[in-house]
């Protein structure tokens, strides 16, 4: 058993990383974000000609499921620190699965866009839509490996050490982050 | 402070563990050099064929010009010519300079230089060099695609990088390869940051780290912040080029609506200036140590330079829209981008001072990390100055572009970095290798090299005034600048006297590692942590984690005992 010092220790460490390792991924996303600002701000006519009707039932749908994943993922990590196991593995299921729906929808999103005319080609305002969801689904599909090898992690586990707690409260605010993102996305390119 | 005493791990056995997958930092180090040292070797041969192409338009390449353009009897054709202006950027920015300085010098002296066991995830440090080596045979295979390699130049501006200016698919692995440097890069930086604030010794507060760590963590949080921007242009650029977005098309190239070509150029500027420090920080963290070690004096206001440092890290965040004056941008941004740059001259004149402080009336010792080190203060001096023509809008307006631009960039992160990296070699070569090498020879190569790189950029800084534009096959079609043509001769004699020189490097390099004179645990007679043990450093480092109780730089206490005129980091500073 590792002593209480060493358990901050590395906690405290973990923390540091994980907070670059953020700031490192929103610099990423925040690019995309500004070069989207600058068309934005510049357009003469928003949205642009033959955009007005974007559909919004499958972004909506997109946006409720990654948001009940987060917060099945919150409800995991408050179990695993409760010890309680049993019940936490049923959350990070759940998590697991509405990620998995989440990439579904997103497909259904891009089906829909093409249905509307609206293909990455389309000027730059179709290429943002089909781009920037790329890049996110890109990081979420990392995500959900990691919401696997967690699954295989707790899968006979009994009893939560610290380092566990470490591990699933670090993918947490991963995935948290990529269901923070997705959010700016739809209010940004999808709702205003 | 240490967070916590790492473990000793047993000594690796096999040949693939101790060689090829290491988790050591100092054999990842190693490994760092190695490839850095390969890509110097192929971007510096793309540099002399440059300067060939310049002062001998029309003249077959010699050696091996007849083997690789056999249509054209040899002579370089335009298409690979800007090829070689491309990927020589590009290999010495990214595959030589960030290597051998970040790679070779981060993995190896952090750890080392803060007393800890090794890097704070060693695997991810593994991880980071074979992802590296992943983006250098992605950029390697680009030169053997149908159209050649990239040739949009080593910004890959579009639409030069597009579809329309770069049909091919080498400008594609170019960007791929760049992007996956970045997340190599990445990795290293978190590792870099987390080692530094987690695991120095007990008793080492910041302002008692070397400033070579101060230098290389710097550089670390930039590399981390500002990378991702660069990936994300680059993810869009390959999206433009595979996919059919139109990020960066305009006019005739976009077959509906409208991209901007000009939007890349932010995003890689926003990565670009910072990219600047990024490769000069560790030098500039290096000199300021080595010339405090052989000064036999205290660095003249070590806390002052690290500030510095630190100031102009967070200012190279806010200047880079000097990269792009010429873009119409609005005459309030450009005053604001100008004045933001002239602001950097500040923390620059500070630390530039503290060196010069620090040599004065010090008991120099001329050993050859100390010349590379002073060659180092020459040419940044001239880089610097240089650079405050091109960062004042009226004066870059007319050299914006111009071989003036070139001279100083490679006298600011070619020359400066190039020297820095040298003078580390030499200085840490007994503590990664065990063995000394040959003073004699390198002090021919100091010089030769000084003589060559002074004689090759100094001629760009003048054929730049007299208004010679970067990027021309060959600039002698216009009538105003076939008076340059004795000058472009006398830099590439001078570029190829430069090359000659390395050739002193390399043996001297490789005679030692062969059978260099056995290094004693601390010849240089400093007192930092990493010559408290013995030459070379042993797979766990420290036996015991040393307890910090004095700064890195004390040397020439006159209260000492004789016979020593430095205290190691570990003893008790002597007072009064």
């Amino acid at each position: 058993m590792q002593s209480n010092k060493v358990q901050n220790i590395e906690k405290v460490q973990s923390s540091i990383t994980m907070i670059v390792l953020l700031v490192s991924f929103s610099m990423l996303f925040a690019t995309l974000f500004l070069g989207y600002m600058v068309y934005r701000v510049r357009a003469t006519v928003w949205p642009p000609m033959g955009m007005n009707d974007l559909g919004l039932v499958y972004p909506l749908v997109s946006t409720v499921i990654i948001f009940l994943s987060s917060a099945a993922y919150y409800l995991f990590e408050n179990k695993v620190n409760s010890q309680k196991i049993n019940d936490a593995k049923s959350y990070l299921f759940t998590s697991l699965a509405l990620g998995l729906g989440f990439c579904a929808s997103q497909f259904l999103v891009w089906r829909d866009l093409a249905i509307r005319g609206i293909t990455q080609s389309s000027g730059v305002f179709g290429s943002m839509l089909y781009g920037f969801t790329w890049i996110h689904i890109a990081h979420v599909a990392v995500g959900i490996l990691l919401l696997f090898w967690m699954a295989h992690k707790v899968r006979g586990l009994v009893q939560v050490e610290y380092r566990d707690m470490l591990r699933v409260k670090n993918v947490g605010m991963f995935w948290h982050f990529l269901g923070l993102v997705w959010l700016i996305m739809f209010l940004g390119l999808f709702v205003f | 402070m240490a967070f916590y005493e790492q473990h000793i791990h047993e000594a690796p056995k096999t040949f693939l563990k101790k060689y090829i997958f290491s988790f050591d930092h100092k054999v990842i180090g190693k490994q760092f050099l190695w490839y850095g040292i390969f890509f110097l070797g192929v971007g510096g041969i793309m540099a002399l064929m440059i300067r060939w192409a310049l002062a001998f338009p029309g003249v077959a390449f010699p050696l091996f010009g007849q083997f690789l353009f056999p249509e054209t009897g040899g002579v370089i054709p335009p298409d690979t010519y800007s090829m070689l202006f491309t990927l020589h950027g590009t290999i010495m920015i990214f595959y030589a300079i960030t290597p051998i300085l970040i790679g070779c010098f981060g993995n190896f002296c952090i750890p080392l230089m803060i007393g800890a066991r090794d890097m704070a995830f060693p695997s991810a440090n593994m991880l980071s060099f074979w992802v590296a080596v992943a983006s250098g045979v992605v950029l390697l295979a680009s030169l053997f695609t149908p159209l050649g390699g990239a040739a949009g130049g080593w910004t890959s501006y579009p639409t030069l990088s597009t579809l329309i200016g770069s049909p091919g698919v080498g400008q594609t692995l170019w960007t791929l390869a760049i992007f996956i440097l970045g997340v190599s890069s990445t990795m290293g930086a978190i590792n870099y940051i987390t080692t530094v604030i987690t695991l120095r010794a007990p008793g080492m507060g910041y302002f008692d780290m070397p400033l070579t760590v101060w230098g290389l963590w710097l550089t670390a949080i930039l590399n981390a912040i500002f990378l991702p921007v660069l990936g994300a242009g680059c993810l869009l650029l390959i999206f433009d080029r595979v996919f059919g977005t139109h990020f960066f098309l305009a006019g005739a190239a976009a077959t509906s609506g409208n991209g901007d070509p000009i939007l890349f150029q932010h995003v890689f500027w926003i990565f670009g200036h910072p990219e600047v420090y990024i490769l000069i920080l560790p030098a500039w963290g290096i000199v300021s140590d080595l010339l405090s070690f052989f000064s036999r004096k205290p660095a003249f206001g070590a806390k002052a330079t690290a500030l510095s440092m630190t100031s102009i890290t967070i200012l190279s965040t806010l200047v880079y829209g000097h990269h792009m004056f010429t873009t119409s941008m609005s005459p309030l941004l450009t005053q604001s981008f100008m004045t933001l740059t002239m602001t950097i001259s500040i923390p620059s004149t500070v630390f530039f001072f503290n060196w010069l402080g620090t040599i004065w009336r010090g008991s120099i010792r001329f050993d050859s990390p100390m010349l590379f080190s002073l060659g180092v203060l020459f040419v940044f001096g001239l880089g610097g100055l240089t650079g405050l023509y091109l960062g004042t809008v009226t004066t870059d307006i007319y050299l914006h572009d111009t071989y003036f631009v070139v001279g100083h960039f490679h006298y600011t992160m070619a020359a400066s970095v190039l020297l820095g990296g040298f003078a580390g070699i030499y200085f840490w070569m007994p503590k990664m290798f065990g063995v000394m090498m040959n003073e004699c020879l390198a002090k021919i190569h100091f010089w030769i090299t000084m003589l060559g790189l002074n004689g090759v950029f100094m001629g760009m800084l003048l054929v730049g005034y007299g208004g010679m534009h970067r990027r021309l096959y060959n600039p002698f079609w216009y009538e105003f600048l076939q008076k340059l043509i004795p000058i472009n001769t006398f830099i590439t004699w001078s570029a190829i006297l430069m090359g000659f020189a390395q050739f002193f490097f390399l043996y001297n390099f490789i005679h030692a590692l062969i059978k260099g004179k056995k290094a004693e645990d601390n010849p240089w007679n400093v007192g930092t942590l990493e010559w408290t043990i013995p030459s070379p450093a042993p797979h766990y480092n420290f036996k015991e984690i040393p307890v910090v109780k004095c700064g890195p730089h004390e040397l020439g206490n006159p209260l000492l005992s004789e016979g020593k005129d430095f205290q190691y980091q570990t003893e008790e500073l002597v007072k009064a």
